[in-house]
């Protein structure tokens, strides 16, 4: 018993839950500054890396300089939208570590203890799903946002200049998608474990 | 069937260790498992016997499982 209590040292552990103290306060900070910022006189912009130079024209208050499409006099609608594109990644990143966290504090009382491979599939389809949601959502949000400041608005100009694919492209990962699959399959051999080490209890 | 962990099986374990004149700490030793886990085989707590307990059980108390172990019906 002392030796499973031990598989998962305490430094582990502390670790994770700084990692995701920290990935907290970095989401807490952002969703601060989004909200101080709101009302007129603050910028909302949305990067587009040049993709969208040659489009005009853009609507009024709207400037496009430095791969950076930004309105002067963004609307509750555009702050939101931003609010999303921003968060969307690093809530992802703080949700897998608190997951994480859970799933090694969990581990370190034993690991067969039966919520293991429970928070384990948890995690795996947090992973699996997540993986692509959120930079699904940061690239939606991007692109609803894009739609609020240029009337030159068509899925096909987006996806041809490049602005679909790159918001996309850069934040998903399909390993970590992977990794989420492998991680709900072992739940499934760590939970056939748990059960065989359960009937194996009480055995004289 | 009984519910999971429920069984109709019982030890006699006591009986055997009076008429031998044996002691539980003796007969642990003798076999070979720990005081506790033969405690909890006497007390009906256990919920499987390995055949390697049953057979040095059987050498050293001399006897047949069916002496060890007995199928009491549940009162209806």
């Amino acid at each position: 018993m002392a030796t499973e209590t031990k598989a998962i040292k305490p430094g582990l552990v502390r670790l994770v839950n700084l990692l995701f103290l920290l990935s907290l306060v970095a989401l807490v900070l952002r969703l601060g500054f989004a909200v101080q910022n709101v009302g007129p006189g603050f910028l909302t912009c949305v990067d587009t890396r040049d993709a969208l130079a040659p489009i005009q024209p853009l609507f009024p208050g709207v400037t496009n300089s430095g791969g950076r499409l930004c309105d002067a006099s963004p609307d509750l609608e555009q702050q939101f939208l931003l609010l999303v594109h921003r968060i969307a990644v690093p809530a992802f990143t703080c949700a897998v570590l608190w997951f994480l966290a859970r799933w090694l504090r969990t581990a370190s009382k034993g690991p067969f203890d039966q919520q293991v491979p429970v928070v384990m599939r948890g995690l795996g389809r947090l992973l699996t799903v997540g993986g692509v949601v959120a930079p699904l959502v940061q690239y939606l949000s991007a692109a609803y946002l894009i739609r609020t400041m240029t009337s030159f608005y068509d899925w096909r100009h987006l996806t041809t200049f490049g602005v679909v694919p790159f918001e996309f492209r850069e934040s998903f990962s399909f390993t970590l998608v992977l990794v989420g699959l492998v991680m709900i399959a072992f739940a499934k051999i760590m939970r056939a474990g748990v059960e065989m080490r359960k009937d194996l209890e009480g055995t004289v | 069937m009984p519910p999971e962990g429920e069984h109709e099986i019982e030890v006699r374990l006591d009986e055997l260790l009076e008429r031998r004149g044996m002691t539980l700490s003796r007969l642990a030793e003798l076999v070979g498992v720990t005081l506790v886990n033969l405690s909890v085989l006497k007390n009906g707590r256990a919920r499987a016997i390995r055949f390697s307990t049953l057979t040095k059980l059987c050498e050293v108390l001399d006897c047949q499982p069916g002496d060890l172990l007995t199928y009491r019906p549940p009162e209806r």
